[in-house]
């Protein structure tokens, strides 16, 4: 036992040396970088996708919307006794605006502490039981420059990591279940948070230099949609076949926000339909250039999504090119 | 000569025999409808669209991108031949399901697609004294799936889209009221064609009484402006589009059934700050989502009916000679 303790010790040591490489060693020493005319360019991508099929006649409907932008932002003064910047914020299509930022370490990261995850549960009435119904990270309050100090920041986001914290309450009417984030994460697939993927056994400590906070969850098969049944007047439950959700927040050591990344894949399958939904969130510094993951998201998106779609029905159903399927 | 005349109408003889196969030409046996009750037929939508803007003056450009593809199944559950409506069982790929009555009347159906074609916007411009487009539109509306194929009545109401004394708006100027007709619109814009013919100046333009099929389409390149309004001096700024196209096209069986509508617009245009560019297109195609992404080759379809015309134009021509 000793034994295992030392080497899931050694590893979580490892991983956090690893993450130290891109940060900086100094805890609590770092120095903005930057200042008043600073010019930061970045990219913000932000696209929506489903898919849909009807289970019965093989209806499809693809919706995908994509916003693509880059904007600049050029710090005009600084006023670290209320934390808070001026900037000209540009975009292309719409011209110059005033952007007022604020850069407390100690706020936004109490902010992140509190509200970075959403977890929903229901009651079931049928299946008398508790069921999962949301799980998302999407806050996405931009904080493009922030105080750099590290130490205060990583105790506050070492919440989002505490077992006992109660993630959500719920009443049958009788009995209040109080949910944890332990419980909550020992029922889905799989997670990853900062490297490491069960906080079991282990209390989960952050390093105070971190700079670069990365979370995936795997809910497949745990989380339910819920939806409502005109003919039996109540909800039913259809779990996700897929759901994954990926959240990554990366700052340079002086406190310019180099990136924030959300990606949420959804599959579900109800009486009636089977959907697949694509989510994501891309803030990049350096604007389009510095932007890795391919453009024209839609259009990607889509050629993804109807290759499995095609496969799992042109087993199920044949219909006539012309569009008539059953002439009188 | 004389030899050229007859090879010439010998050749169009043969094509309306030709022709003939597969069309009902005026005068003969009433078109019977192809859609009866009991029918199931699948539809297929799509609204796509995407715009991009790139800065002048800065390093920073921006897009939209938006796909909406759909399918619905209508199930033709009644037919009501005394008020000419037809009911459907709807079904979508969202799996909601509904019932719909639509009017199938084809005096209603052409009358309502001729009204709603048009949408044009004149402008006086106050620092070039001009008048000058800066809003336009042209699409048939919401499109009827089903129609009583009574193809000659239907094709009188169109006829009057390219009615060049109809009066498309007005602009007051200076205690002055222009009034600008579709004939003024379409002598000043680089092109169009209607049916695949580019010149009604001379002629004044007739579409076969047996059409199913229509065609239409618009550059209006360096003649439509887009207007910007400068927010601190309260003028506006006009800056021609260097490239406006837009194109319809609506197909029909000839017993009445949607197989195509097609709508779609392009355009580039560079103002002081910024270069904007645009394609949007709306598409319905009977089969489905499969049949909006088969490439729908209308010049084919509706050749048949540009033959005739086009022979007969030219011969006119070569008669004014």
């Amino acid at each position: 036992m000793n034994k295992k303790h030392l080497t899931k010790i050694s590893i979580i040591s490892i991983s956090i040396i690893l993450l130290m490489v891109s940060s900086s060693f100094q805890s609590t020493a770092a120095t903005r970088d930057w200042y008043v005319n600073t010019s930061a360019k970045y990219a913000l991508i932000l696209s929506e996708s489903e898919k849909t099929i009807t289970t019965i006649d093989a209806l499809e409907g693809f919706e995908c919307y994509s916003e693509e932008m880059e904007v600049r932002l050029d710090i005009i003064s600084i006023d670290l006794n209320i934390h808070e910047y001026v900037a000209n914020l540009t975009i292309a299509n719409i011209g110059t605006g005033d952007y007022e930022g604020y850069t407390d370490a100690e706020e936004i990261s109490d902010y992140f502490g509190d509200y970075l995850f959403d977890i929903d549960y229901t009651w079931d009435e049928n299946g008398n039981r508790l069921v999962l119904t949301d799980f998302d990270m999407e806050d996405f309050t931009l904080f493009f420059f922030i105080e750099p100090d590290w130490e205060i920041f990583n105790t506050n986001m070492e919440r989002l990591l505490d077992r006992t914290t109660i993630v959500d309450t719920v009443t049958d009417g009788l009995t209040t279940y109080e949910i944890t984030l332990g419980d909550f994460l020992d029922s889905i697939v799989s997670y990853n948070i900062m490297g490491v993927s069960d906080t079991v056994e282990s209390q989960f400590t952050l390093s105070n230099s971190l700079t670069k906070w990365s979370f995936s969850f795997d809910l497949s098969n745990v989380i339910y949609e819920r939806k409502y049944v005109d003919e039996t007047q109540g909800y039913s439950y259809f779990p996700y076949s897929k759901y994954t959700v990926s959240y990554t927040l990366d700052f340079t050591d002086g406190g310019t926000l180099n990136l924030l990344e959300y990606n949420k894949i959804t599959e579900m399958t109800s009486d009636e339909v089977v959907e697949e939904g694509v989510s994501s969130v891309i803030v990049q510094k350096g604007g389009f250039d510095a932007v890795n993951t391919p453009f024209n998201l839609c259009y990607t998106l889509l050629s993804l999504m109807i290759l499995p779609v095609l496969i799992y029905f042109s087993k199920k159903k044949k219909r006539l090119k012309s569009g008539v399927i059953n002439s009188a | 000569m004389l030899k050229k005349r007859f090879v010439q109408t010998s050749i169009t003889c043969a094509l309306l025999t030709v022709l003939s196969v597969n069309l009902i030409l005026p005068g003969s046996a009433a078109i019977v409808r192809d859609w009866e009750e009991g029918d199931e037929y699948v539809f297929g939508m799509v609204a796509n669209g995407e715009i991009s803007y790139t800065s002048l003056a800065e390093d920073l450009s921006s897009k939209s991108v938006f796909i909406d593809e759909s399918e619905r199944m209508y199930t033709i559950t009644e037919i009501f031949e005394s008020i000419k409506e037809v009911k459907v069982e709807a079904k979508y790929d969202s799996g909601n399901e509904a019932t719909h009555t639509f009017h199938f009347d084809a005096d209603l159906i052409s009358t309502y697609y001729t009204n709603n074609f048009f949408y044009h916007n004149y402008r006086w411009d106050e620092e070039n004294s001009r008048i000058i487009l800066v809003g336009f539109q042209a699409d048939f509306g919401n499109i009827n799936y089903f129609v009583e194929p009574d193809w000659e009545l239907f094709n009188t109401n169109l006829e009057s889209l390219v009615d060049r004394t109809e009066i498309v708006d007005t602009v007051t100027h200076d205690y002055t009221t222009d009034e600008i007709t579709l004939g003024d619109f379409l002598d000043a814009i680089p092109s169009y064609k209607i049916m695949g013919i580019s010149d009604t100046e001379q002629t004044p333009f007739s579409i076969s009484s047996s059409s199913t099929k229509w065609s239409i389409t618009f550059d209006l390149s360096n003649y439509m402006y887009k207007s910007e309004l400068d927010h601190i001096n309260y003028t506006l700024s006009y800056f021609p589009y260097s490239k406006y196209l837009v194109s319809i096209i609506l197909d029909y069986s000839d017993g009445g059934t949607l197989i195509a509508y097609d709508s779609t617009l392009s355009y580039e245009v560079t103002t002081d700050e910024t270069i904007y560019k645009g394609e949007e297109e709306y598409r319905i195609r009977k089969g489905g989502s499969s049949a909006i992404r088969t490439p729908y080759n209308f010049i084919y379809a509706i050749l048949s009916f540009l033959i005739v015309p086009i022979v007969i134009l030219c011969n006119k021509k070569k008669e004014k000679r």
